[in-house]
């Protein structure tokens, strides 16, 4: 089971690991910023990560998309918002679609500054993952309860539930419509964590995505870095 | 998990983060009786832990496997070590090495043949074995070939060797990683986080490392048993206790430090408050200085046996004697009061050099165990970062001006105050610090460029409508969202930020690295450049056999044990 070496990483199934929660931490995270996004978003993404796999959901295969989505540059992550009466509407700055990671993020936050008990709906225009834009919330928001989400796909319109990630992560692109209420944390219902620390079993496809991302967050070694970088000598006796 | 904050008491007050967290403050630091291998040595004394060797195979030159369990009030931990015949061409301290003399484990409980086997197919491999969560701790270490060649030498022919070239060296071996929290598969930092016994910062690592010093002498007896069997006697129990464990420690430490800003927070808190606590303490002041000149004399002749090749060190050390001495004359004209602790820092701050301040603030806190050592068991903290995106900008510039006004100061228009940079090497993913100019990859640069990038949020928030909230900022400025999430944790965490420019031309990080090994209780500083250095670990410790009876707290600032002829 090789992961120090990109050339040893071998498809002989496709589970990988166990992992442990650092090494999914640490990786994920490099992995966005090797993707293109920046180091605060690379910690929110890293936390839905952790989040999944605690509840035994592998996150890397949708993460993986997510992240090619952004290092292709066929989606933005800056977006604008208009808020009316009746809702408030997120879109992409640019023509591209909207990243489900950015756009997850800005619900969240636009969530947390809003007060407690309200009713919201929410539209967020042509996502790349619309299951990941859901994910997203429901790890970033505890206090966050989903009374509905549909996506407007070329297909048609389709519910998002969500209850097991693999099912729905083949969901089209499309517009997606959410109707949220905050809770207070008291009233919210925390989904107690099934993995706490330990075991968790990805997918060697997935795992293999991340890391392509990770290699891109790493430094070429060259002998000037080995030597003034890092700094020690190579043979030390004492 | 989220620690109580320690209450001050007394009418002088915590310093400011501005005062003790800058890098030249950071790089003179010590040891404290609070830093974790003191607190480890004192529960294994006070809570009578039982320490055995299970196993010990090893050929007739030390190669083979060990197994020393240590049986804590709550349950039994166990060092597996690993001895290597190892080819003088992999000699290497560098991460990137592929093959050492020694690599080990601290494994949860007592191992069976099954677990050994499998780990003597994945401990010596380092980074490229797998492990579980089984496994708290993976090291490795090599030797010194000039202390193990003069120890062996001396012990097969009957002596004992002369214990100025034991004090030369001061260790048999030399550790070059031990890593936990989940690396490699090893079990995660949340399957200690409930376990008093080892919760604290780094304690299995040091435990490890603990357990693993006594294998080294072990070893060395063993061969020279083996080898000479006639003739060979065992090493001199006052030298055993004085070698401890060489580390050979590089930048990854730097990067840690700067990233969990609540333990970091945690950590400085703690020891402030330590200091804090005998500053204010006016019991007894009689009984108090002849404690505290005691120890002086032993820190004296502890810096005294402290001789480095590096030439900057060299000039603060023989800087630090003059002024250990320029105190000692003081003190001794002085005359008691009541606030005898405090008297002694407000001499020492006003007279004296860092590394002196530094000194006399670990013989401070050396001297009141009685008030301090409560802190010692509270040394972590959760690492979740505080963000609320409901905050106006104006606020956020506020909480700039209370935490970061120190860099206005800095010009980043010049090219000095950015010639680094912090990155990991895609070898065996090294932290380095590079050369802007030199190194390609600094658009790879991790987030430790801290002060640059609150003077680029300043500007960009200067240039938007201050009524804003930090949610909407966000949306068309998503590269501040880690800056802006520092400085709120900051808020809260004022100890967990460094106040200085990382990445500045001169930035030396062994200053981070020494701040952060005295926390840990190493002692010996010897920096080989500004990026690393050798330290000791553990020496003078009572070791495993002797700990229950001895004094656990007579350690700190070891000095050459007096030998008979």
């Amino acid at each position: 089971m090789g992961i120090s070496s990109e050339a040893g990483v071998k498809r002989m199934s496709d589970k990988f690991g166990p992992v442990s929660l650092s090494e999914l931490t640490f990786y994920v995270n490099r992995a966005a910023f090797g993707a293109g996004c920046y180091y605060g978003v690379a910690d929110d993404i890293t936390a839905v990560a952790v989040s999944l796999a605690k509840k035994n959901d592998d996150p890397t295969i949708l993460l993986t998309k997510a992240f090619d989505n952004i290092a292709n540059k066929t989606v933005d992550t800056k977006l604008s918002k208009v808020t009316s009466d009746q809702e408030t509407i997120f879109t992409a700055i640019s023509e591209n679609q909207t990243s489900a990671i950015s756009a997850g993020i800005a619900v969240s936050d636009f969530l947390k500054m809003q007060s407690e008990s309200e009713r919201f709906h929410i539209l967020v225009n042509n996502v790349d993952l619309p299951a990941l834009l859901i994910l997203c919330l429901k790890a970033l928001s505890e206090t966050i309860a989903i009374e509905k989400a549909e996506v407007s796909t070329q297909s048609g319109l389709q519910k998002i539930e969500c209850s097991d990630v693999s099912a729905c992560s083949d969901i089209q692109s499309g517009d997606v419509e959410l109707t949220l209420t905050n809770q207070s944390l008291a009233s919210s219902k925390k989904i107690p964590a099934i993995n706490d620390h330990h075991n968790i079993a990805v997918s060697q496809e997935g795992w293999n995505g991340i890391r392509k991302h990770f290699n891109n967050s790493l430094v070429l070694a060259t002998e000037e870095s080995r030597l003034s970088g890092a700094g020690a000598g190579v043979i030390d006796t004492d | 998990m989220t620690t109580q904050q320690p209450i001050q008491t007394g009418s002088i007050g915590l310093r400011p983060p501005e005062e003790i967290l800058t890098l030249k403050k950071m790089g003179t630091s010590f040891p404290t009786r609070i830093s974790f291998m003191r607190n480890i040595i004192r529960k294994i004394h006070h809570q009578k832990w039982n320490i055995e060797r299970r196993e010990f195979k090893l050929d007739r030159d030390g190669f083979g496997h060990a197994v020393y369990t240590i049986h804590t009030t709550e349950r039994p931990y166990s060092l597996i070590v690993f001895s290597h015949d190892l080819a003088p061409e992999k000699r290497s301290d560098r991460v990137i090495a592929e093959a050492w003399d020694a690599t080990f484990n601290l494994f949860d409980g007592i191992p069976t043949k099954e677990d050994i086997d499998r780990l003597a197919s994945n401990t010596p491999l380092q980074e490229a074995g797998r492990f579980s969560k089984s496994e708290f701790v993976l090291g490795r270490a090599n030797k010194s070939l000039r202390m193990f060649s003069l120890l062996l030498d001396c012990l097969k022919s009957g002596q004992q060797p002369d214990i100025d070239k034991v004090a030369a060296v001061g260790y048999l071996m030399r550790t070059t990683a031990v890593y936990g929290s989940g690396k490699f598969g090893c079990a995660d930092r949340t399957a200690i986080e409930e376990r008093s016994e080892i919760q604290s910062s780094f304690h299995a690592e040091l435990l490890a490392v603990y357990l693993f010093r006594s294998f080294t002498t072990d070893l060395i007896d063993h061969i020279a048993k083996s080898q000479a069997p006639d003739t060979a006697v065992a090493l001199n129990g006052d030298i055993k206790r004085f070698l401890g464990i060489g580390n050979s420690t590089g930048l990854g430490m730097a990067p840690f430090l700067l990233k969990h800003t609540r333990l970091l927070h945690q950590w400085v808190t703690l020891k402030e408050t330590a200091l804090n606590r005998v500053r204010n303490h006016q019991d007894k002041p009689d009984i108090a200085l002849t404690s505290f000149k005691a120890n002086l004399a032993k820190a004296i002749l502890h810096i005294h046996q402290w001789n480095v090749e590096d030439e900057i060190q060299t000039a603060d050390i023989l800087s630090l004697r003059q002024d250990m001495y320029k105190f000692d004359g003081w003190l001794n004209d002085y005359t008691v009061t009541s606030t005898v602790w405090n008297d002694i820092y407000q001499f020492a701050t006003k007279n004296l050099d860092t590394e002196a301040v530094s000194l006399i603030e670990s013989l401070m806190i050396e001297c009141n165990g009685p008030i301090v050592d409560d802190l010692a068991d509270q040394m972590f903290e959760g690492e979740s970062k505080i963000f609320d995106p409901s905050m106006d900008l104006s606020t956020l510039l506020e909480l700039i001006h209370k935490h970061y006004s120190w860099v206005d100061s800095i010009d980043f228009s010049q090219p000095d105050n950015t010639a680094k940079f912090w990155y990991y090497s895609e070898e065996k993913l090294e932290p380095r610090f590079g050369d802007r100019e030199i190194v390609p990859g600094a658009e790879l640069e991790m987030p430790l460029s801290i002060a640059r990038d609150v003077v680029d949020l300043k500007k960009a928030l200067e240039a938007s409508d201050v009524q804003t909230k930090v949610g909407d900022f966000l949306l068309t400025y998503p590269e501040f969202r880690h800056v802006i999430k520092r400085i709120q944790t900051i808020d809260h965490y004022p100890y967990g930020e460094v106040r200085d420019n990382l990445i500045h031309k001169e930035t030396r990080p062994i200053d981070l690295l020494r701040f952060k090994l005295a926390f840990f209780g190493a002692s010996k500083f010897d920096p080989k450049s500004s990026l690393w250095t050798r330290i000791n670990m553990y020496q003078g410790a009572p070791h495993a056999h002797e700990i229950l009876d001895a004094d656990p707290d007579a350690w700190a600032f070891p000095v050459k044990p007096e030998l008979s002829a």
